[in-house]
Parts: structure tokens; C-alpha cells; sequence
């Protein structure tokens, strides 16, 4: 009898004590799963408003950029189209009726180009010209551009059935795809650009391929300037904050390519 | 038929009934729990039927305990993502159904009480519970707790478990004394009764539309 009344006073002592644990521990839990929860919270805060800043940035450089192009196109396209169609009118000789009419025909003409090459500058003048036009539409009047300067020679390829896909997002790619571009004019000295769009049902996929001198990534990487490959640092984080995955591939002498891919979700 | 077990049956039955209602709306792992509930209901019923007929209760338990660690494993296999995880229920659950087995043949015969797969099927869900609080940890919902289905379930799992562990543990060492004691039973009872409880309210909370695990 004494032996039974020991045994289950062990039995109830374990049992308190593990009632105990059990109870410290779920308590402990819950305590910790809220911490958790606010953490995940405030780093979620933090990665919205991080987002809002860079879509606020890139629109200024979108807008910076496009100023640039232009005051470019107004130098060196509308400016040069309208004196020289100053030049034809101020040479005119009202006595040399037959030249006077091929000179009055040019003079239209010139100002006939000025006036739609205004009106292409108004379009992309417009903030909302990328939502309007949707990314393909934006990079092909971005392309034209780059054309038109004679710097490189550019073809846009579209494969697959063209989708929108967030407004914010594309704006934020387009802002990518213009960093290359301007990287690509700036330092590789190339002649040729290839951008690929490809749509398929999950991604979305930007290849952008230039045959410039190229570079070697690990010394980028491994580069101790802080400054050094900011640019590309710069657009993978813009890239990761949309989702996106952002490779670049180059070998010194035999051009780049930048890889940018988005998942198309719901 | 005792009060107790009357009560007992009750409470499976709203669980069950619960379950069989929402059915369309539950996640996979309580669609597997309700199938479990259901073979708890029928070897209650026929463990019942057992002592009645041959004054002994334990052979159903003997099919019940490998069928109980199989749906266990399945509803953890849905619940947790961590693939090391993963392999080890999927190659440790064959090999406890077969020393649950081997245990029924060898060591505790159908007319004895297979405590010893018990115990080792409740060490094995309390690792489960634990390695899924774990993982609840690392990859936290924005809804609260209360509201998550998966933390009831773990929760009961984790208590009763812990309870079976502990009680059939001590289940062997009165069976050797031959002490006989009301408490033990009192208290499984206690712990079944709040664990099926918990597992109703659980299914209650659980819907595939507000993001409940899949």
C-alpha cells in the first residue's frame, strides 16, 4: 500500500511538472510568435516604403531623362530640320519662280517633319506615356530615340502575346531598361543592341544584348570602390524589390547581356 | 455502457460531424483528420464490442495505433515545408508501422494493451509538433494565432501527446506492480475529452479561403 501511495506521488509530481513545461512553453511560444509577427510587420513597412521611394525616384529619372532626350532631339533634329528650313525661305528669289516653288515644297516639307517630330516629343513629354503606351510601346519609342541619334543600331523583338502587367512594375523596368540603354551608350562602346521581350504565361523576359567591349563581373564584384558597380547594384535592387530576378552576363571584348525576369502572378 | 465512455463517443461524434460539415471547406490536413476521427469512432466502438464480447478491449487497438501514425504522418507531411522534415517522416513512418506490427506479433499480443507502439507513436508526434512550432516560428502569418487552425491542432497534438507519452509510460511500470490506480484513467479521460475539444474548435477555425495551410 505504501509503495502504491509513493508511485503515484511520483506520478503526480511528473505530472505537475510537465503540465508546467507544457504550459511554459505555449506561453513562451505565443509570446515569441508575436514578436515574430511584429518584426515580419515592420520589415514588410519598411520594404513598402523602400518600394514607394525607388517608383518615386525612378519616375524623376524617367522625367530627368526624358528631358534630356529632349533638349537632344531639339538640338540636333527639330533645330537643324527648322534652320534649314529658315535657310530655304531666306533664299528665296521671288524672280526664280520654278526654284521658288521647289524651295517653298522643301521648306513644307521641313516643317511638316518638325511638326510631327513635336508631336512625337509631346507623347513622350506626358507622364503618363508609359501606362498609356505599356512597357513594349515605351521601349520601342525609347529605341526610336537611340535610332534616331545614329549612336547604335537597335531591334526590339516581341515573343509571345504582349500582357500588361502592374503599372508601378513595368515603370519600374522601364527605368531599368533605360539604365542599360544609358550604360550601354555611355561605356560599351558598342554597335549593336538586341532586346528581346518574351511573354509566356508565368514571365515575363527582357534580354537586352549589346556587342561592346563587355567587362569582367567578378572584378566589379570584388571591387572595393564603393562606387564601383553601384549602377548594378543599383538596378538589382530595383529588380528585387519588383520581384524580379536581374542577371548580367559579360565577357571582356564580346559584349553583355542583361537577363531581367518577372514573375507574371496574379 | 459507462457514462464516461457515452460522453466520450459524444464528443468524437460533434468532431466528426464537424468535420464531415466543413469538409469542402477544410485543408488537406484536416480532411485527413476527419478521416482519422472517423477510424478513432469505429475502434471505440468496436474495442467497446471487444470487452463485451471477450472481456478485453485491446485487439482493435492493435490496427488502430499503425492507421493512427499513417494519417499523423500525412497530416504533418501537408503541414510542414522543411524538406529534411519531409524525408524523415516519409522514410520513418514505414519503419514505425513495421515495429507497431512487429510489436503486435512478438512483443504484446492482440489481447495486450500495444502500449509500447503508443508511446513510441507519441514520442514521434511530439517531435512532429515541436518541428512544426518551429516552423511556425520562422515563417509567421499576419493573422493572429487564435485564428490559426494549425496552432489549435499542434497544440492539442503537443498536449495530449506529451499526456500519452507520460501516462502509458507509467502504463507499463503499474502493469509489472500490479498497482492499480483510478487516476490514470481519470486523467487520460480528462485529456482525451479537452483534446478532441481542441481539435473541433480547430476545425471550426480552418478554411482554405482565409489562407489556412494547405
Amino acid at each position: 500500500m505504501e509503495v502504491n501511495s509513493e508511485n503515484i506521488l511520483v506520478f503526480v509530481l511528473i505530472g505537475c511538472l510537465l503540465v508546467c513545461v507544457l504550459s511554459v512553453f505555449i506561453v513562451f511560444f505565443v509570446l515569441s510568435y508575436r514578436k515574430k509577427q511584429a518584426d515580419f510587420m515592420l520589415e514588410k513597412q519598411q520594404l513598402q516604403s523602400q518600394y514607394q521611394e525607388i517608383l518615386l525616384q525612378s519616375q524623376i529619372e524617367i522625367q530627368e531623362q526624358t528631358l534630356h532626350n529632349i533638349s537632344q532631339e531639339i538640338h540636333d533634329n527639330i533645330g537643324q530640320v527648322l534652320s534649314l528650313a529658315k535657310l530655304n525661305i531666306g533664299t528665296m528669289d521671288i524672280n526664280q519662280p520654278s526654284q521658288l516653288q521647289e524651295k517653298i515644297n522643301c521648306s513644307r516639307d521641313l516643317v511638316g517633319k518638325a511638326i510631327q517630330d513635336l508631336r512625337q516629343l509631346a507623347k513622350t513629354m506626358n507622364t503618363t506615356f508609359i501606362t498609356e503606351a505599356g512597357l513594349v510601346g515605351a521601349i520601342e519609342a525609347e529605341l526610336e530615340i537611340v535610332r534616331k541619334s545614329g549612336v547604335l543600331l537597335a531591334h526590339l523583338y516581341v515573343e509571345g502575346q504582349p500582357v500588361r502587367t502592374d503599372p508601378q512594375k513595368e515603370l519600374i523596368l522601364f527605368r531599368i531598361f533605360q539604365e542599360v540603354m544609358t550604360n550601354i551608350i555611355k561605356h560599351a562602346t558598342a554597335e549593336k543592341v538586341e532586346i528581346r521581350i518574351g511573354f509566356s504565361e508565368e514571365l515575363l523576359n527582357i534580354t537586352i544584348s549589346d556587342n561592346g567591349k563587355g567587362f569582367d563581373t567578378a572584378t566589379i564584384n570584388a571591387s572595393e570602390k564603393p562606387a564601383s558597380g553601384l549602377g548594378l547594384r543599383n538596378m538589382q535592387h530595383r529588380a528585387r524589390l519588383i520581384d524580379a530576378n536581374l542577371s548580367i552576363t559579360s565577357i571582356p571584348e564580346k559584349g553583355t547581356t542583361v537577363a531581367i525576369r518577372l514573375p507574371l502572378t496574379t | 455502457m459507462s457514462t464516461r465512455f457515452f460522453i466520450y463517443l459524444i464528443v468524437l461524434t460533434i468532431v466528426a460531424i464537424t468535420g464531415m460539415v466543413k469538409y469542402k471547406k477544410l485543408t488537406t490536413p484536416f480532411r485527413l483528420l476527419v478521416a482519422l476521427i472517423l477510424i478513432t469512432i469505429i475502434s471505440e466502438v468496436s474495442s467497446r464490442f471487444f470487452a463485451y464480447r471477450i472481456r478485453n478491449s485491446s485487439p482493435p487497438y492493435h490496427f488502430y495505433a499503425p492507421i493512427q501514425l499513417l494519417l499523423y504522418a500525412a497530416i504533418y507531411f501537408r503541414l510542414l515545408k522543411n524538406a529534411r522534415t519531409k524525408t524523415f517522416i516519409l522514410y520513418g513512418t514505414p519503419v514505425l508501422v513495421i515495429f507497431s506490427m512487429l510489436n503486435s506479433i512478438f512483443l504484446q499480443d492482440l489481447y495486450t494493451f500495444p502500449s509500447n507502439s503508443i508511446i513510441t507513436i507519441s514520442f514521434v508526434l511530439i517531435v512532429l509538433s515541436l518541428l512544426y512550432f518551429r516552423e511556425m516560428l520562422q515563417y509567421p502569418l499576419q493573422i493572429s494565432l487564435v485564428r490559426q487552425s494549425t496552432f489549435w491542432f499542434n497544440c492539442a497534438v503537443l498536449v495530449f501527446f506529451c499526456t500519452t507519452f507520460f501516462i502509458y509510460c507509467f502504463y507499463n511500470y503499474f502493469l509489472i506492480y500490479h498497482i492499480k490506480t483510478k487516476l490514470i484513467s481519470t486523467i487520460n479521460y480528462i485529456m482525451t475529452i479537452a483534446y478532441y475539444s481542441v481539435l473541433t474548435f480547430a476545425m471550426l477555425t480552418d478554411n482554405k479561403s482565409n489562407g489556412s495551410k494547405q
